[in-house]
């Protein structure tokens, strides 16, 4: 799978609830979006987010419409569900725990 | 929140199940979005429009993958799978068309044999009486150790019996006749019933069986309390719908039996006909009406040694077991003593307390024909049993060695990126779907199977009273239990030996099978695996093989028995005279009208006839029956011997083929108004008279005062049962028709009729003068001896037939399984075969060689298998007839035909072996 090395797992899903959270996106939005909001650090490749776009939408996370974009094309747009909402509060508690337990160990001291 | 997700995911699973075509192509658009948004973006950043939508393709990564990976995230990926997999699997199968037929046909003819025989049990054994809590529904059978049986008693033991015994809701009894002359009247003018098989049952026979009518109501009590006085009648569904035409409108309508007219109160529900569901009832008519219905019989059959009548009764809920039998059993005995009276002997009085009344469970339904089968089922249940282990070996191995043989293609799946789950479930797959179509044809092949089985099974030959007796032939059809056998059967053998090539894929090394080295731990497990199914095969071949030689054995040794008698130029003629309504007196008239009306048939060379059925199909039963005999002047001599009266025409000897030994033949002359005289066989001659010319002697029956019965005749005594009546030779004692106690014996006819030719060809003629003679007088059946001997061994030739295809089955599978294996083995030695050969083995010596490992495996299945088919052999003994479990040269030929198909399976790679050119051999090995 092309999962990006850099991305933890289970990262991306959280990326994507947490971008579809401010507002409803397709697919190329998010992708532009990915990248804007971690000023390019986060190299997500296009390739791994379909798949999982499809996934979120089968657990019921997310939910997609077909809807007139901008310049008049059809899109398929993705919003968060009640479950989703859910979804994403305890995705965003579990990181903080693991990156503040991350950052705790990385601090320490060398001797 | 489980449920919640499900609201988002149904409409997801349902639109990727049911609308496949548009979820595609939104998969497509969204994607194609992507890659056009993403090259215009490159465009803009000054990329030409061709390296843009290259670059934007190769940043996505393929769309073909990514839709395969979208498709793998569905909820329907399963069933996806399952279609490409089902796809390839028939693409595969056609491929190898040989494996695939020899499969499915070893497996259909398996599941199909082992599912007959389970519908035919399922008719048999385990199907209840349509009644109210049928298991509640008994019968009861007298036994008289050491083992005679009668299931028919006395109108009084029964009324003694309905009146003393507490343990029944409900006691009735009952009898059914065979009647010719029934008519139904109606405003056209009535119609001709034709035959019915009628029930004389008392009036508390519905009630104790609980059971209403369909239509107008069934008889009861009230019906049966006045000799002569109750002419109403019951039919069975079956019946109104075959012979009336119609089940309405009958209720009210009049049916006429031996000229009484009855009216019709009741039809029975479908499905209904009684609870002897050995001889299905047509039409149920009061017991008080006995006298109307058996109108060849003069007197009301209520006295104490008229036994006519079967019991059947209904359990108390409330009574358990143990306390009914005691109970029954008690009153029994109790009766017994009141009818041997105060002054009965002491050896009265102890055979008396060593009978017994026995309560029969008569939830199926009785059928006491059905219970004496149980050996022919439970031989052929063991063969199907054997027989589809047999096939699902042979499958077993087929599938392995393939799957050794498809280890290159499996590991270029698993190295261009397949999973071996995915490849294990493709392998089940395909074996799933070669197990359905075995199921399949196995389906076919019991569909018909079953009604053969039946029509097999209850074939036997026509009783004088009752005609033929269809005893499963009237439902045995394959039921829903038989699919679901079949399906099962198919399906566990399908995951059963799909299973192993599939966990095979586990374990392969692929590497070695890549660059076409077959060598390493897994072939030599497959190995190991695969001549243990072959040796397991073969013996359990060989159990079938000898099984089948034993049966043909006995037929052969049955059909092939001297009986005594004519078989060539005889025809027997079945009729019954009872059946017209004829009186006792009528009926001497009848036979004579019989007879000479069918001498005159041109090719008969002489007619007689006889109340007794020549091969009726049944053993005499041994042990003292009738009355003593005494010779006139001689001390009396006690017997321990069955002795039988028959009533023949004159020259009735001389037409069967019987040959006289001393004395003469009845003729017209003897009746019975002048002295009394009889003709006996060889065997009671010399019982009572030695080396001495019984003829001229007299005998004295019983107590009888009057002049003693004068010998006239001795004959040689006939096997007339069965052939497979062995031991002593019963006494019997001919009298003339037109004896003085023949009155009541000759409403039962079995006419001989000797030809100068071939019996078949007057079997027309005989048919129509018998029509012109007595044109109310049902002919049963027309047949020449072997045909009457056919129909005696129907259930010995239905079993060694089908035992004989079981074998020669069994042995094509083996023989077919062992070629697999030796020559799979054979291309995997081929580089040491061209080794041996280059360092000068002879061909000779590589045949041999080859030719030795299809024997070792052979001989260790018949190592193991001997045993096993000895003790299947031994389970069988009771069935066999001049030829004993262990005889050695069936034995014999049984493992050498096992040691041919060895030889003819081994022979091919052996040779093909023997052949190799070692330089080819060792440059691609």
């Amino acid at each position: 799978m092309s999962r990006p090395a850099d991305l933890v797992q289970g990262t991306l899903d959280l990326l994507i609830l947490k971008i579809l959270a401010l507002e409803a996106l397709n697919g190329w939005a998010i992708s532009q979006r990915l990248k804007q909001l971690s000023a390019d650090i986060l190299q997500v490749s296009d390739g791994s987010l379909y798949p999982a776009l499809h996934k979120l939408e089968q657990e019921g996370w997310i939910t997609a419409e077909w809807r007139q974009s901008e310049n008049n094309r059809r899109a398929k747009f993705y919003s968060l569900t009640r479950l989703g909402r859910r979804q994403l509060e305890q995705e965003k508690a579990n990181w903080n725990r693991l990156s503040a337990a991350i950052s705790m160990v990385v601090r320490l001291r060398e001797t | 929140m489980q449920v919640e997700r499900w609201v988002y995911r149904l409409p997801l699973l349902l639109r990727s199940l049911l609308r496949r075509r548009d979820v595609e192509r939104e998969l497509e658009e969204e994607l194609h979005d992507h890659v056009e948004r993403q090259t215009n973006d490159l465009i803009a950043q000054g990329l030409t429009a061709a390296d843009a939508r290259r670059v934007a393709l190769a940043r996505l990564g393929g769309i073909e993958r990514r839709k395969d990976e979208c498709r793998d995230v569905r909820a329907t990926v399963m069933v996806d799978h399952l279609a490409q997999d089902l796809r390839y699997a028939f693409r595969t199968l056609r491929r190898n068309a040989v494996f695939t037929v020899v499969t499915v046909a070893s497996l259909g003819l398996g599941i199909g044999a082992a599912t007959s025989v389970f519908g035919v049990v399922d008719a048999l054994v385990l199907r209840q009486l349509p009644v109210a809590d049928p298991e509640r529904i008994v019968t009861l059978r007298e036994i008289f150790p050491p083992e005679r049986t009668n299931d028919e008693v006395t109108y009084e033991l029964y009324t003694r019996l309905r009146d003393e015994a507490d343990v029944f809701d409900g006691l009735a009894a009952m009898n059914v006749f065979d009647r010719s002359n029934i008519a139904l009247s109606g405003p056209d003018g009535g119609i001709d019933a034709g035959r019915a098989r009628v029930a004389l049952a008392t009036g508390n026979y519905f009630a104790t069986l609980g059971v209403e009518a369909a239509r107008g109501r069934t008889f009861g009590s009230d019906d049966d309390k006045t000799l002569g006085a109750h002419p109403v009648a019951v039919v069975s569904d079956a019946y109104a719908v075959r012979r009336l035409g119609r089940t309405r409108d009958l209720v009210g309508r009049t049916l006429t039996v031996n000229r009484t007219p009855f009216t019709i109160i009741g039809v029975m529900p479908p499905g209904f006909v009684g609870h002897w569901t050995e001889r299905p009832t047509d039409i149920w008519i009061p017991f008080s009406m006995h006298q109307q219905v058996l109108v060849e019989v003069p007197a009301p059959l209520v006295r104490r040694n008229d036994a006519w009548l079967h019991l059947v009764g209904r359990l108390r809920a409330d009574v358990g077991r143990a306390r009914t039998e005691g109970s029954v059993q008690a009153v029994y005995q109790r009766i017994m003593h009141d009818w041997a009276g105060a002054d009965a002997s002491a050896d009265d009085r102890r055979r008396i307390a060593s009978q017994r009344l026995t309560v029969l469970s008569a939830q199926h339904g009785y059928a006491p024909r059905r219970d004496a089968a149980g050996t022919p089922l439970r031989i052929l249940g063991m063969v199907t049993v054997v027989v589809l282990l047999v096939a699902c070996a042979n499958v077993a191995g087929m599938l392995l060695a393939r799957a050794a043989a498809r280890d290159p293609e499996m590991a270029l799946r698993l190295a261009i990126g397949a999973g071996r789950g995915r490849v294990a479930q493709q392998l089940v797959t395909e074996s799933v779907v070669l197990a359905a179509l075995g199921a399949l044809v196995g389906l076919t092949v019991a569909i018909w199977g079953t009604e053969l089985l039946a029509a097999g099974m209850s074939a036997g030959p026509i009783e004088m009273f009752w005609g033929r007796s269809s005893w499963i032939a009237f439902d045995a059809h394959l039921r829903t239990n038989g699919l679901l056998v079949a399906v099962a059967a198919g399906l566990t053998t399908g995951l059963l030996f799909g299973l192993a090539p599939a966990v095979r894929v586990a374990r392969v090394r692929f590497a070695e099978a890549l660059v076409g080295r077959g060598t390493g731990a897994v072939r030599q497990r497959r190995f190991s695996l695969g001549k243990a199914l072959e040796v397991g095969q073969i013996a359990l071949s060989l159990t079938i093989v000898l099984t089948a030689g034993l049966l043909i054995r006995t037929v052969s040794n049955l059909e092939s028995r001297e009986l005594g008698f004519e078989r060539d130029r005889v025809l027997l003629v079945w009729t019954q005279p009872s059946a017209t309504g004829a009186s006792p007196g009528e009926l001497r008239t009848l036979w004579d009208r019989v007879l000479d009306r069918l001498a005159t048939v041109p090719g008969v060379v002489g007619v007689s006839a006889s109340n007794g059925a020549i091969l009726n199909g049944s053993i005499p039963t041994p042990g003292p029956t009738g009355v003593p005999v005494r010779v006139e002047g001689r001390p009396p001599k006690p017997t321990n011997r069955a002795m039988w009266r028959t009533f023949v025409a004159p020259r009735y000897f001389e037409t069967m083929g019987i040959p006289l030994v001393a004395g003469r033949e009845f003729t017209a002359s003897d009746a019975d108004t002048t002295r009394r005289v009889v003709i006996i066989n060889e065997t009671m001659a010399r019982y009572y008279f030695g080396a001495d010319d019984p003829v001229g002697q007299r005998l004295a029956f019983g107590s009888d005062s009057i002049p003693g019965t004068e010998i006239i005749g001795v004959v040689r005594d006939i096997v007339d049962g069965t052939p497979r009546q062995t031991g002593p030779m019963p006494m019997r004692t001919y009298y003339s028709y037109r004896d003085r106690e023949s009155a009541r014996r000759i409403a039962v006819m079995m006419v001989a009729v000797r030809t100068s030719g071939d019996p078949r060809v007057v079997a027309g003629p005989v048919r129509e003068a018998l029509r012109s003679a007595a044109p109310t007088l049902p002919v049963l059946d027309i047949q020449t001896v072997t045909d009457r001997l056919a129909d005696v061994l129907a259930q010995d030739r239905l079993i060694a037939w089908l035992a004989t295809f079981f074998a020669l089955l069994a042995g094509l599978l083996a023989c077919l399984g062992l070629y697999g294996l030796i020559a799979y083995s054979t291309t995997q030695r081929t580089p040491e075969i061209g080794l041996r050969v280059a360092l000068g083995a002879t061909r000779r010596g590589i045949l041999v060689m080859i030719l030795r490992e299809a024997f070792a495996v052979t001989l260790a299945g018949i190592a193991i298998g001997l045993p096993l088919a000895l003790l299947a052999a031994r389970s069988l003994a009771d069935r066999l007839f001049g030829v004993g479990a262990t005889d050695l040269p069936t034995i014999g030929i049984a493992v050498s035909s096992l040691l041919a198909i060895a030889g003819v399976a081994g022979f091919i790679p052996a040779h093909r072996a023997a052949a190799v050119d070692p330089m080819i051999a060792l440059r691609h090995g």
